[in-house]
């Protein structure tokens, strides 16, 4: 403002220009300072010249009073006060001192850690540790516990789920309504804005321009897309036409389908695909975010298409409630809907129950126990990185402590001192940060590798903006926690005690440096309960992987064919229900197709043999049926045995190296003309009647067969046991049934219809999926052909779990052993620098090195050896918790706690020896002139 | 002799107070003024006049600029500003103000 302006101005009040004043005032301040910030060097300058001039007339004028010349020099400076400070004082004044002070504080920290450098790697390790570990796990958090659901208006996104107390069939709570009943909710609800619904998923064959592909397949109802706001990344959505029934048939196909199998081809919209037999219209393609709604029929395939609902299926359901109504409130409300959804039915009224939860929460509801406590976990890895570092500061700070006091002496303020530990323990932990963000990303990419579905939203899983922020606020935490308490210890002492060397430390000091050592040996007792669970976990795997299975894992490999007119799980279990199959069916697809590939596939170059069977070993899968053993009657409901029952081909028992026991595997000759033969067991032989000769005898396979069928197998032969299903448990009760005798008019042969496991024995490692493929397109046009894996991958995917656990506790029982490493480290460098002095009489009165490092090893040994005694002691109390993980391996193994006690003594020992020969090290003479 | 620190706070008094003769000083000539005008009672803590310096620098109160002494050697003298005068009325009519109070508690007390 100019003095016009002001002028002007003052007519409109005295107000105005008094804030006019403040202003000018503040700018011209501010211009001051700007112009003092540019010219600093010779405000500096300036300064000294000043108060030289003063001083040295001060002295001249005590000259002239009559005294000495020296003591004119001293009462002129006494007179005068500390000059470094005042200096200090008024450049602060000029309000740039943060600016000017910062960068020094930097440059000399940046100096300090150069001329340390295996501190200063042993710090940023450590804290890169824990803040890398922490930002990955918020990043998990964040990106699937936190972040909203990509939908419109997914903040009030909730799932309806419908339970049944006398359910029984997979997940009671998790049960579809009927399309009458989805309507009947829809229309009568006030809770919800609008309910969706998306059908029960199911497994079919799509045609691509590569062959049959297998996917996922869900319906939707026409209010889906609008509601979630979804829009097709290339086409149209379905339109109120395409949900009428009897209009063409269309679809939508997942992005992941149409990039892996169609190319990306812009083309394919218009174009007609065969799905399950029946030819489709590509109308458009959706996005892969639109995953909602557990939408996993198969865990493997991960391609989906989307048809509109014609109102004959059964749907789950998902709806927005409206604003301010709560998903307990929209819980009651339908509720009061019981007796419409079951028809009237006042039984089933009575133990219907809806459940309402945010769609988020439900989603992620079997992975946010284990996501919390591993962030638990991983904080405790924090704070405990962030305790080491601050007694690895602590010890520099003793052994710096001179230089300290010396500063202090000369001018330094408290406070100035203060800034300048702290600004090291800032550049340690952004330091930290930065590495721990490259340590993050690594663990984030690895969270990638895990197997699809594993972790619910998996794909959204990356660093954002928010995880930043968090990160800052990591490594300013980390850096208040590790670096404030050290700096204020080491500036508090007065400096002409520190100066005077009053050694020992302080009653705080040494009160402090206990709970230090507590600490330490916290931390070994912590890594030895890691290291045992680790040691045992890998026992674990080792007999997992040396099992005798009774297979041949490596030399047969399995794959899954699908037909292409698959009528699919929900086919399957419509048949079930019905009791009959849909349609006649005049050859078996075993015949038509399964049986003549067989034959063509043993003619493959490497290949020793070939067999098919309903269920493929170690995938988790089996279909179990109760059987009836002899002598027990038609009527009678007890002792009847479970069992897994597969449908085989002659060649299985000889293609998995499964031996025969008795009598003979099924053959060729049992076909659909001639009587039913089964083949069982060592596990099934033995509970059948005892003292009898299994072959020969009669069992029935009574459950859900037709009256009018025959059910009556007799035993052909016994197998030896093969572990097949869930690897850590004994064999179950296992019955192989010929393929060829399933009738097409069985509700069985559904199975069958759906997809068979082939397995191929070949000579050492053959690469024959190619070849495979090629006698499919040949043989089979269009059948879906994958899931190619040997028996010891399939193996190695079923012991996922245990990997999973060994590779946690192994990473953690890796951070707890460094934590123990700087732990003991820094206590001990931290106990030899207090007791420098105690150490330095101890020598002048005649101790030897050697006596000294073992002094300062004893400790470090007792800190160890506590620590050891409590971890081990709290694993053989904990152990039974591991007991459902282990296999082959007591919880209580000798050799694996001997193992860690040996490596955690070993290492402790190592950390120590370092601290200890610097004390052995020290000159007593040196050590007793500091005084 | 015996000699009182100064009250806390009435450094820039002071400061204004010498200056406001009109007289360009420098840092020293001020701390003798100061010495002398209360007949040797006030004491400053001579480093300090130059942080206090520094802010009525900063705040407009007082120029300086560089002249030769006496003795022929380099020295900043200080001037007064208008902005300064202004403050100097200010500063006293507060030390007035809390002078009155302080010996009104004295006497009743």
């Amino acid at each position: 403002m100019t003095r016009k302006d002001e002028g002007r101005s003052a007519k409109d009040g005295s107000g105005t220009i008094r804030a006019g004043r403040c202003v000018v005032e503040w700018l011209s301040q501010l211009v001051r300072r700007f112009a003092a910030l540019v010219r600093r060097n010779k405000l500096n300058r300036d300064l000294e010249d000043e108060m030289r001039l003063h001083r040295e007339l001060r002295e001249q004028q005590n000259v002239e009073s009559g005294m000495t010349a020296e003591e004119a020099y001293y009462a002129a400076r006494r007179r005068f006060g500390n000059e470094t400070i005042l200096k200090e004082v008024s450049r602060e004044m000029w309000g740039w001192g943060l600016a000017e002070r910062l960068p020094q504080d930097v440059r000399y920290t940046l100096r300090q850690l150069r001329k340390n450098p295996g501190f200063a790697a042993l710090a940023i390790i450590t804290l890169a540790l824990g803040i890398g570990a922490n930002t990955a796990m918020f990043t998990v958090i964040d990106s699937v516990l936190i972040r909203p659901l990509p939908f419109r208006n997914a903040n009030r996104l909730v799932s309806i789920r419908i339970g049944y107390l006398d359910s029984h069939f997979g997940d009671p709570d998790q049960n579809p309504v009927s399309w009458p009943a989805y309507r009947e909710l829809r229309t009568r609800s006030h809770s919800f804005e609008d309910i969706i619904g998306i059908s029960s998923s199911d497994w079919t064959v799509i045609q691509t321009p590569q062959g049959g592909q297998k996917v996922v397949r869900a319906t939707i109802t026409a209010n889906v897309l609008d509601t979630l706001g979804i829009h097709p990344v290339l086409g149209r959505p379905f339109d109120s036409k395409d949900y009428q029934s009897g209009a063409a048939p269309v679809v939508l196909l997942g992005a992941e389908l149409w990039r892996d199998h169609f190319g990306s081809d812009p083309l394919v919209l218009g174009r007609q695909v065969r799905i399950g037999g029946t030819p489709y219209l590509v109308v458009g393609v959706l996005p892969d975010s639109f995953d909602l709604l557990d939408v996993q029929a198969e865990a493997d395939v991960t391609s989906r298409v989307w048809l509109p609902s014609r109102g004959d299926e059964d749907f789950e359901l998902a709806g927005i409630v409206r604003p301010g109504v709560s998903p307990q409130a929209a819980q009651a409300e339908l509720g009061t809907f019981a007796l419409d959804i079951c028809g009237q039915n006042l039984q089933c009224a009575k133990s219907v129950k809806f459940i309402v939860k945010p769609s988020r929460d439900v989603m992620t509801t079997s992975v946010r126990p284990a996501l919390l406590a591993l962030t638990g976990a991983l904080f405790l890895v924090l704070l405990i990185a962030c305790v080491n570092v601050s007694n690895l500061q602590l010890a520099r700070h003793l052994a710096r402590r001179q230089e300290l006091a010396v500063r202090a002496a000369i001018g330094a303020g408290r406070g100035r001192l203060l800034g300048q530990l702290m600004a090291e323990g800032a550049v340690l932990a952004v330091a930290g940060a930065a590495a721990g963000l490259g340590f993050a990303s690594i663990l984030i990419a690895a969270v990638h590798r895990l197997p699809p579905n594993f972790i619910p939203r998996a794909d959204e899983i990356k660093l954002r903006v928010p995880v930043f922020a968090m990160l800052a606020i990591i490594a300013a935490v980390a850096t208040v926690l590790s670096s404030l308490a050290p700096a204020l210890l080491a500036t508090r002492t007065a400096p002409e005690e520190a100066l005077r060397e009053a050694s020992g430390g302080s009653i705080t000091g040494r009160r402090r440096s206990r709970l230090s050592q507590w600490m330490v040996a916290g931390e070994v007792s912590l890594s030895a309960v890691l290291l045992v669970s680790a040691g045992l976990m890998f026992h674990t795997l080792y007999n997992l992987q040396h099992i005798h299975f009774g297979l041949d894992l490596d030399e047969v490999t399995a794959f899954e064919v699908t037909p292409a007119n698959a009528p699919g799980y929900l086919g399957w279990l419509a048949a079930r229900k019905s009791g009959t199959a849909p349609q006649a069916i005049t050859e078996s697809v075993v015949t038509r197709v399964y049986q003549p590939i067989l034959d063509r596939l043993r003619q493959l170059p490497g290949v020793v043999d070939v067999a098919l069977g309903s269920w493929a070993p170690f995938d988790g899968t089996a279909g179990f049926a109760m059987i009836r053993p002899p002598g027990v009657p038609e009527t009678q409901q007890h002792g009847l045995i479970a069992a897994q029952i597969c449908y085989v081909s002659p060649g299985y028992a000889r293609t998995m190296g499964i031996p025969l026991i008795k009598g003979r595997m099924i053959s060729d000759q049992d076909s659909t003309g001639t009587p039913l033969v089964a083949v069982v067991n060592e596990t099934l032989a033995r509970r059948l009647p005892p003292g009898q000769d299994p072959i020969g005898e009669h069992i029935a396979h009574p459950s859900r067969t037709p009256p009018t069928m025959k059910n009556d197998y007799t035993i052909v032969g016994v197998l030896g046991d093969a572990r097949q299903h869930i690897v850590t448990q004994t064999p179950d009760p296992e019955v192989l049934l010929s393929y060829q005798q399933v009738p097409t008019s069985d509700p069985r042969y559904f199975l069958l219809a759906s997809g068979t496991n082939y397995f191929v024995k070949t000579r050492g490692h053959v690469q024959l999926t190619n070849a495979i493929r090629q006698v499919f397109r040949q043989s089979a046009p269009g059948y879906a052909v994958d899931h190619f894996r040997t028996l010891r991958i399939a193996l190695d995917d079923a012991t996922f779990n245990q990997r999973l656990g060994l590779y946690l506790t192994a990473s953690f029982a890796g951070i707890a052993i460094l934590m123990v490493l700087t732990g003991l480290y820094g206590v001990l460098s931290q106990l030899v620098g207090q007791r420098w002095r105690e150490i330095g009489v101890r020598m002048a009165l005649g101790a030897t090195n050697r006596s000294i490092l073992q002094m300062i090893l004893r400790q470090g040994s007792i800190l160890a050896v506590t620590g050891l005694a409590l971890g081990l002691i709290a694993s053989l109390a904990g152990g039974r918790l591991l007991r459902a993980f282990l296999y082959g391996v007591k919880p209580t193994d000798a050799w694996t706690y001997l193992g860690v006690a040996v490596v955690l003594l070993s290492l402790s020992i190592g950390a120590a020896l370092l601290p200890a020969r610097r004390a052995a090290k020290v000159d007593p003479m040196v050590a007793l002139r500091c005084e | 002799m015996h000699q009182d620190e100064i009250p806390p706070g009435t450094l820039y008094l002071l400061i204004l107070k010498t200056l406001a003769r009109g007289v360009e000083l420098h840092g020293y000539e001020i701390a003798n003024a100061i010495q002398q005008l209360s007949e040797d009672v006030l004491q400053v803590e001579e480093g300090s006049l130059y942080p206090a310096l520094q802010r009525m620098l900063i705040r407009g109160w007082v120029t300086a600029k560089w002249g030769v002494t006496a003795g022929n050697r380099r020295a900043r003298y200080y001037k007064l500003t208008k902005a300064g005068r202004k403050q100097l009325e200010v500063e006293v009519s507060q030390f007035e103000r809390v002078m009155q109070a302080i010996s009104r508690v004295i006497q009743t007390a």
